[in-house]
């Protein structure tokens, strides 16, 4: 158990390591995030007033479209730097990568998250720091990495590996997607808990499904 | 019975609905049949190839 | 191994005429509902084509988690016939449901949970046919695509409870007070019967397409390995 621990811990810090050389990854998806914001802020006319009801819708939709591009990318150096084949031929079980690369991206995911939140609160006055909030964005994020590993790691074996990735990832998140946008507007809007708390249970079951079932098929897709 | 006098025409709506179902579903046997000789010429072209 | 076997005519037979039986059930047995008219009838074959198209998902899924035991490329023509025909009988099921909903709900479309979770899983199977497009290893295809299969099976009743948790108003057709106001309504006998027999015409015509959907596939594979072994020669 512990050697299985350290070896997702090395898949992990390989990872976070290649990426502080370079930063690529990170500075891409932090832009592509500030741009949808920005995006979103001229085509619905988001003001100080009509913010209140959207800002959760907007968060989530820019926190997806960085994650798509974080995730492919991730993936597709590995293949093409044949790093993945070298990763298969480590005397590990194959989970190990799965769980390494899938905690990989969550970190990704919540760095940019992190720097886009107080941003956005700062440019709208949304109260985003609360402990509920940053829940919900914790949970959404897990099961939205949880299946997008899975599906990042198939898509970059196929032809058209440039364009399959959302096409396949949205549908399948779109539980998340809901129940992340109406449980992080519940906390914006200061809703009691007990309204919220069905939202964030179906958080945590999409999760533990979606993990559980990725781990469990991830050998049929690294197989050759 | 009153009631009767007030059930709403819309014998139109149901033609069309089963005029929908007809025309999709014999579209896909259709294109099954003619998937079906497609391969079956490629197939029988293949095989006097080989011999 | 390109001969129909005879039990396959049979089955085209049987399944051709309980699609006609069932047609004739509800144009000329089954009553005309009072509140909404004719456009009722189009239930009948409402659910039953998406009952097909539910039923090809749950097959596809099943497909694919015996071909990632078994690795038996059958499997995955099967789970891919399913998914094929399951989309047209769901689309089917969509436009008729719509086709219902303009008298009845006074529009085409609304976002209410079954009708959106449908759409979604047009999608996921969409999805999954572009997937299998992509990609060209016959075995990598079947890994992959039975792995979307399985998970697609999964994440739509999340899907529906999600939505449904938004709100409802789609009918809930055995039942109360409340349905009727929304376009429920109760069966009485005749249409139990009109409904029960459409379900099982379609469950049977959906084996029979199923069935010659697989033999197209198998047939498809032959010729790709009969071409592989012509151009070799050929070199």
């Amino acid at each position: 158990m512990k050697s299985y621990l350290n070896a997702i811990r090395a898949v992990i810090w390989k990872d976070l390591t290649a990426e502080w050389r370079t930063r690529e990854n990170l500075s891409a998806m932090l832009v592509f995030a500030l741009l949808v914001i920005l995006i979103f802020n001229f085509a619905l006319e988001l003001d100080i007033q009509a913010q209140e009801s959207l800002s959760a819708g907007v968060l989530w939709a820019t926190f997806i479209f960085a994650g798509t591009i974080g995730l492919n990318r991730s993936l597709a150096v590995e293949k093409d730097r044949g790093c993945l084949d070298g990763l298969l031929l480590a005397p590990v079980d194959r989970s190990v990568i799965y769980f390494g690369k899938a905690i990989g991206n969550l970190i990704f995911m919540l760095l940019v998250e992190i720097i886009v939140l107080p941003v956005y609160s700062f440019l709208y006055q949304v109260p985003v720091f609360q402990p509920g909030f940053l829940l919900v964005v914790v949970l959404g994020s897990i099961g939205y990495v949880a299946v997008g590993t899975l599906l990042a790691t198939m898509v970059i074996q196929a032809r058209t590996r440039d364009i399959l990735l959302p096409i396949l990832l949205f549908p399948l998140s779109l539980p998340v997607i809901i129940a992340a946008v109406k449980a992080s507007q519940g906390f914006l809007l200061m809703v009691p808990l007990t309204e919220i708390s069905a939202w964030l249970n179906l958080l945590i079951v999409y999760d533990l499904i979606f993990t559980a079932a990725a781990f469990m098929v991830f050998d049929f897709v690294v197989e050759e | 019975m009153l009631s009767r006098f007030f059930v709403p025409d819309t014998v139109n709506y149901m033609i069309a609905g089963y005029l929908v179902f007809g025309v999709m579903i014999s579209g896909y046997v259709m294109s099954l049949i003619l998937r079906w000789r497609k391969a079956h010429r490629e197939y029988v072209y293949l095989r006097k190839d080989q011999d | 191994m390109n001969e129909k076997p005879n039990l396959l005519t049979i089955l085209d037979v049987v399944a051709g005429l309980m699609i006609l039986v069932a047609a004739g059930l509800v144009f000329f047995y089954v009553p005309v509902e009072v509140m909404m008219g004719s456009v009722q009838k189009v239930f009948y074959f409402h659910v039953a084509t998406a009952w097909v198209g539910m039923l090809g998902f749950l097959v596809a899924a099943i497909a694919g988690v015996v071909y990632l035991r078994k690795g038996n490329l059958l499997w995955d023509i099967a789970g891919n016939g399913a998914v094929e025909i399951s989309l047209i009988f769901f689309l089917t099921a969509i436009v008729l449901g719509s086709i219902w909903a303009r008298p009845i709900w006074n529009t085409w479309w609304t976002w209410e949970p079954r009708l959106t979770t449908a759409a979604i899983v047009e999608l996921i199977y969409a999805a999954y046919l572009l997937l299998r497009q992509g990609v060209d290893d016959p075995e990598r295809r079947a890994r992959f695509s039975a792995i979307y299969a399985i998970f697609g099976f999964f994440s739509v009743p999340l899907t529906f409870i999600s939505i449904r948790m938004l709100r409802t108003i789609h009918p809930v057709v055995i039942g109360s007070a409340e349905a009727a106001s929304q376009g429920g309504f109760n069966m009485d006998s005749p249409m139990k019967l009109t409904f029960f027999f459409s379900l099982a015409a379609f469950t049977v015509f959906f084996a029979d397409l199923l069935w010659h959907r697989i033999r197209l596939g198998q047939l498809r594979a032959e010729v790709d390995v009969l071409r592989i072994d012509s151009y070799s020669k050929g070199e």
